[in-house]
């Protein structure tokens, strides 16, 4: 999975270590997140709480995944590590290498448990002719959606399109929808590409954070509720 | 003797919900068999947390003051399926809990049981397949 | 709660029936593992036809239970206690008495695991996945393919193989992984997965059994009838061991029906790290050992 999303859906400018790039979204026309206005605030926010700068502690850096916590749908989608999706008649099972992450999503009908908000959420899928639609519900604000901050609160509601265009190519859109954190929906569309006959590897994040120096945390910060304000 | 059985039998109870045995890390070398404790406070937080659930309860001390007890619960899905909601437990509700202490000295403790003053209700807190036995008996020492 | 006591009552009664007391070291999980294995070895004997693919391999799809096992804590015999889950019998066949053949050296490094000062060295505290050979002691499915098995282990510290049959080359040895390399071959019906590549990082067991990145696993499955196999892993570590030693349980794995994970798996996602305040816990064991011996 080679694009530049996992640092910026948005359009952006280079920066130490990160290309520039186009960005990834298709909807609004100019790319840029319909945020409100306190979220914009609140991105720009992340957005100085995350950035790079040497001498540097990961365990600063506000950026959940910096932390090696999971990093949400879509995120983990195109974070830059391999995918392999298993499928049968009843369910998908999308393998992860990043962490030894798996999401089991059923392709039938299945109650969704109330009361929960979970970092992944809850998905349940179903096929729309030859797109496999997946809908993501009562999903937590512990996430973020690439490096700069950019975010989706508890009411989100992320919809995954997985398209077969070729034997080696899908098209993944996502469309994300949260009334208090968006002026309206907005869709994200990328390739995934497939590799044939090369394994999932490994990515034990914090073990790859303990071998650079930095010990196992158990700091609790991510669990501040995101606060929205009341129009 | 009564009390013991009913301990027990409820925790092989629910021990038979378990369908696959499974245990993420050492139950014995993080908490002590031989110090069970009972404790009585206000709920300050909880959060459903995997690979375990943590409980904090104020504890006031015989002195006046008041100490932070982090409680370890079974995982959320877990307690999920035990019918617990996020509901069930307010911040600010009294409760007791049973449980055994952690071996580091630290305010911390596993729950096997936690008590909802205010309505009696029990809920079965523990890991079983952790191997965390059953609560104390309600009459063990604090 | 109400609707469980019923239940729990028969039990009790059941298991007081049986002359076994009701005392928790009997059961695991609320699994009487004697009778387990002995019903599973019942089981095989069924003359239900075994189901087959189309280019007629034998079918192993299907969620399947290891018999045998009492406890996470240790592969040879044990007895249960607090943190132990259950006793139970060993799951070595070879050598004959059950006991893993260490090393010396290998021996005194598992000891030293079992204070409570170690648990904080073992891998999956710190949410690190589980690893191999480690998992196959908990349930898991297969997923069977013309061209691969896909096997989703199903405890709470998941992982995932895939396992082609496509005769590739193992990876280069410089890529060390937890789970390791899986290859899968035919063996007449028996499908057999190589394993190589470990890192050797992880425990075996929360009872620290040693392995070294010199290990090399290999398992046997074989379908006995419908609902059982058989299966059967050799171990071969010359860095810890004094010869390879393999893993057979009291009775064949028994098929415990289609569901490919825990049903919790489809509505909770595997977190971990976010909420491991139990660490800090382990590492005040090991930093007050360590501090007291004034060695790091």
């Amino acid at each position: 999975m080679w694009n530049l999303a996992k640092y910026d859906v948005e359009p952006h400018g280079s920066s130490e270590g990160v290309p520039a790039g186009l960005g990834v979204i298709i909807d609004p026309a100019d790319g840029q997140i319909p945020y409100k206005p306190w979220a914009l605030a609140h991105q720009k926010d992340n957005f100085a709480k995350s950035r790079i700068t040497y001498p540097y502690d990961p365990l600063k850096n506000a950026d959940p995944v910096a932390r090696c916590y999971l990093p949400g749908v879509p995120r983990i989608t195109y974070l830059g590590w391999p995918l392999e999706i298993v499928q049968t008649k009843d369910y998908l099972s999308v393998v992860y290498e990043w962490m030894h992450l798996r999401r089991m999503i059923p392709l039938t009908p299945r109650e969704v448990p109330k009361g929960l908000d979970l970092w992944d959420g809850v998905s349940r899928a179903h096929w729309e002719g030859d797109t496999l639609v997946v809908k993501v519900t009562d999903l937590s604000d512990h996430t973020w959606l690439d490096m700069t901050g950019n975010f989706y609160s508890k009411t989100a509601q992320v919809e995954e399109r997985y398209t077969r265009v070729n034997a080696d190519t899908l098209t993944y859109e996502v469309t994300i929808d949260d009334p208090n954190v968006f002026t309206r929906p907005w869709k994200m569309r990328m390739p995934l590409q497939r590799q044939r006959d090369v394994p999932l590897l490994e990515y034990e994040c914090h073990e790859a954070l303990k071998d650079a120096g930095i010990p196992p945390t158990w700091e609790r910060d991510w669990d501040q509720p995101l606060v929205i304000p009341k129009e | 003797m009564a009390n013991k059985l009913a301990f027990v039998l409820a925790t092989v109870g629910l021990i038979c919900a378990t369908t696959a045995l499974e245990a993420h890390h050492s139950f014995s070398a993080q908490y002590d068999a031989n110090k069970p404790i009972v404790l009585r406070g206000t709920i300050s937080k909880m959060l459903w947390s995997n690979p375990h659930g943590h409980l904090y309860v104020d504890v006031k001390t015989p002195d006046g003051k008041l100490v932070t007890w982090e409680l370890e619960t079974a995982s959320p899905p877990q307690l999920f399926r035990r019918g617990w909601r996020k509901e069930d437990l307010p911040i600010g509700s009294e409760v007791i809990v049973r449980g055994f202490m952690a071996r580091d000295g630290t305010a911390a403790a596993n729950a096997a049981a936690v008590t909802l003053v205010s309505t009696g209700k029990e809920l079965f807190a523990g890991s079983p397949s952790d191997g965390s036995p059953e609560a104390p008996p309600a009459g063990a020492a604090k | 709660m109400r609707a469980n006591s019923v239940v729990v009552l028969a039990l009790t009664f059941a298991f007081a029936g049986l002359g076994l007391s009701p005392a928790p070291a009997q059961v695991a999980g609320g699994r009487d593992l004697e009778r387990e294995a002995a019903a599973a070895r019942k089981q095989a004997e069924e003359k239900t036809p075994i189901p087959r693919m189309k280019d007629g391999k034998p079918d192993f799809t299907g969620m399947w239970r290891p018999s045998g096992i009492g406890a996470t804590f240790a592969w040879e015999a044990h007895p249960a206690g607090f943190g132990t889950a259950s006793e139970g019998p060993s799951i070595i066949g070879d050598p004959a008495d059950g006991i893993l053949p260490y090393q010396p050296w290998a021996l005194k490094e598992r000891e030293r695991r079992r204070r409570p000062e170690s648990a904080y060295e073992e891998n999956s505290v710190k949410c690190t996945i589980t690893g191999m050979p480690r998992l196959l002691v908990y349930e898991f499915s297969i997923q069977q393919f013309p061209d691969k098995v896909v096997i989703f282990h199903a405890t709470s510290n998941i992982a995932t193989r895939t396992v082609r049959f496509d005769n590739r080359p193992p990876l280069p040895s410089s890529i060390r992984l937890w789970m390791g390399d899986a290859r899968g071959r035919w063996e007449g019906d028996t499908m057999v997965i190589e394993t190589t590549n470990l890192n050797g990082q992880a425990w075996l067991n929360l009872g620290g059994d040693v392995m070294s990145d010199a290990m090399h696993i290999t398992e046997r499955y074989r379908m006995l009838n419908a609902t059982t196999m058989s299966m059967e892993a050799v171990i071969d570590d010359p860095k810890v061991y004094t010869r390879p030693w393999t893993m057979k349980f009291p009775g064949p794995h028994r098929k415990i029906g289609t569901r490919v994970v825990n049903d919790d798996e489809f509505d909770f996602e595997d977190s971990c790290l976010e909420g491991n305040t139990d660490l800090r816990h382990f590492k005040n064991l090991y930093d007050a050992a360590h501090a007291k011996s004034g060695s790091q």
